[in-house]
């Protein structure tokens, strides 16, 4: 187990796998969804192979660290088994649930940030905390809407979960500014705020905007290109909160190779400014 | 609102759209319905494109203007039980036997229990070969298949036109949907799913012992249904490490 360098890096979808392996791309590490690798045969075998040449990052959607229910024993069993055997850089989830009464919703659902829902999401991290050994990332999601509840803003709400479980924080950078334009904050606000937070990990993703009527939403597509607005919010964190690991991250319409490497050599160079 | 009931009330406007929507959610310029409705989609849409990719020669069997429709009400009725979608749909091929709207078509619901048997031989998790210990009582052994291990009963040629479908398309013209009883192993050999055509015998066997029968009763039913060599069954299977020792847990001695 190595810690991520403080670098870009890319996520690894299934179209680039065997080009991967093939060329072997001059990339400082990859970053990938860990429920993909859950089961045995040639995905992990992949993973295997992969991980002799790049330090590897996991990434998950399906904790649910912020189910009431708690963490699915299972899952976090079978998370553990993949992490022994990647002995990955960093282990990451998001700060959202999406199981419920048993059943997976398949998305980050928006969590009220409750005193008693911190109480939840810390119980969940130091849980697997405990479980793997070792420290957990956690994601700010984007969301679509907010609950009339609450007693922290997001900012506050991560700084203490992090206080409270010794976790840190994988800041996506995109979801900041989707977030601030849904629910009407600044960005900058947003980033002001979390100064002094323990961030481990950027996330750079593209969205796009969704009209309702005459007004829009943003949403969260991984799907397009990394936009100016995300690269100058990324590039005020560095200068405020400090430079980190960062992650060029497409789930959807996966472009060639070449731009995914093309965008993570800027990223790079935004780190070295 | 406690968020355990928050969480239920919200999977249940996920579900259905008629639903109060008593939740706690902030309206300010777009109703609460219009907010949950980005979750809904996402939700569904999101599990239609994992259906469609675990179900792929289905999807091109009925088309996809007719498969999105029936995939959407099987999420609505079986969400996925954990978070690993490559594992979704296991009461699929049940699901679309039940439809009435493809009565006519039984070799879909075939097709999709193929396709369910090859994703499992897939992502089974791997497992290692036991040592077979040659001095044990073997009539009343019993045995257990590795996790990448289906045995099927098809009344159609699904094997045939998976193949069609997924590796030589040239195949497709003129492909016979006619009933044609056959029985497949299908298993993870190396790292490539594997189909394996089975003799009545040899199929009579194996489900015995899936059955959790002793090896003399697999025998005894797979010489019922004709000849039947035990050695050559038993040297494909172990060499594979296909077949293990089933262990019995020490309460149940």
């Amino acid at each position: 187990m190595s810690s991520l360098p403080c670098a870009a890096g890319i996520g690894l979808r299934q179209p680039h796998h065997a080009e991967f392996l093939a060329v072997k791309p001059a990339v400082a590490w990859i970053e990938v969804h860990s429920e993909n690798f859950m089961g045995g045969g040639p995905t992990l075998d992949l993973l295997e192979k992969l991980r002799a040449d790049y330090p590897i990052s996991l990434h998950g959607v399906g904790l649910s660290l912020g189910s009431a229910e708690g963490v699915s024993a299972t899952h976090l069993e079978r998370l553990a088994l993949l992490v022994e055997r990647i002995a990955p850089a960093e282990i990451s989830d998001h700060l959202s649930w999406s199981v419920t009464g048993g059943n997976y919703y398949n998305d980050l659902l928006p969590l009220p940030y409750t005193e008693e829902a911190l109480a939840v999401v810390a119980d969940n991290v130091a849980r697997v905390q405990d479980r793997l050994g070792r420290r957990l990332l956690v994601e700010n999601p984007s969301t679509y809407l907010e609950y009339d509840e609450r007693d922290y803003s997001e900012p506050e709400f991560l700084r203490q979960l992090c206080r409270r479980t010794g976790c840190a924080i994988l800041l996506d950078i995109n979801n900041i500014i989707v977030c601030g334009f849904n629910h009407g904050y600044p960005a900058d606000r947003y980033l002001a705020e979390f100064v002094g937070v323990p961030v481990g990990e950027y996330h750079l993703a593209g969205h796009h905007t969704r009209m309702l009527g005459n007004r829009g939403l943003k949403i969260d597509d991984h799907g397009s290109a990394v936009g100016e607005e995300v690269w100058r919010l990324y590039a005020h964190a560095v200068a405020e909160i400090g430079a980190q690991p960062t992650l060029i991250e497409r789930d959807s319409n996966i472009p060639p190779l070449a731009e995914l490497l093309a965008e993570a050599a800027r990223a790079d160079q935004a780190l070295a400014l | 609102m406690k968020l355990g009931t928050l969480q239920e009330k919200f999977a249940a406007a996920l579900r259905t759209e008629d639903v109060p929507l008593d939740l706690p959610i902030r309206e300010d310029g777009f109703s609460i319905a219009e907010r949950l409705a980005i979750y809904r989609n996402n939700f569904l849409l999101s599990l239609v494109d994992a259906l469609a990719a675990n179900f792929p020669t289905v999807v091109e069997l009925v088309d996809l203007r007719f498969f999105e429709p029936i995939a959407r009400a099987y999420v609505l009725s079986s969400p996925p039980v954990e978070p690993s979608l490559f594992a979704y749909g296991e009461g699929f091929p049940d699901y679309l036997a039940r439809k009435p709207s493809l009565a006519d078509y039984p070799y879909v619901a075939e097709m999709a229990r193929l396709e369910l048997a090859f994703n499992r031989a897939l992502h089974a998790p791997e497992e290692k070969a036991e040592e077979i210990d040659a001095a044990m009582n073997w009539s009343e052994s019993r045995w257990r298949f590795a996790a990448s291990v289906s045995l099927l009963d098809n009344v159609y040629p699904c094997l045939a036109i998976w193949e069609a479908h997924r590796i030589d398309r040239s195949r497709l013209e003129g492909l016979s949907v006619a009933p044609e009883p056959n029985r497949t192993m299908i298993y993870r050999g190396g790292n490539e799913r594997r189909a394996r055509i089975l003799d009545k015998s040899q199929y009579a066997f194996l489900t015995a012992l899936q059955r959790g029968e002793m090896l003399q009763n697999a025998v005894a039913a797979a010489q019922s249904q004709g000849n039947f060599s035990l050695e050559e069954e038993l040297r494909f299977l172990f060499s594979r490490a296909l077949l293990l020792p089933r262990r019995i847990e020490p309460a149940s001695l």
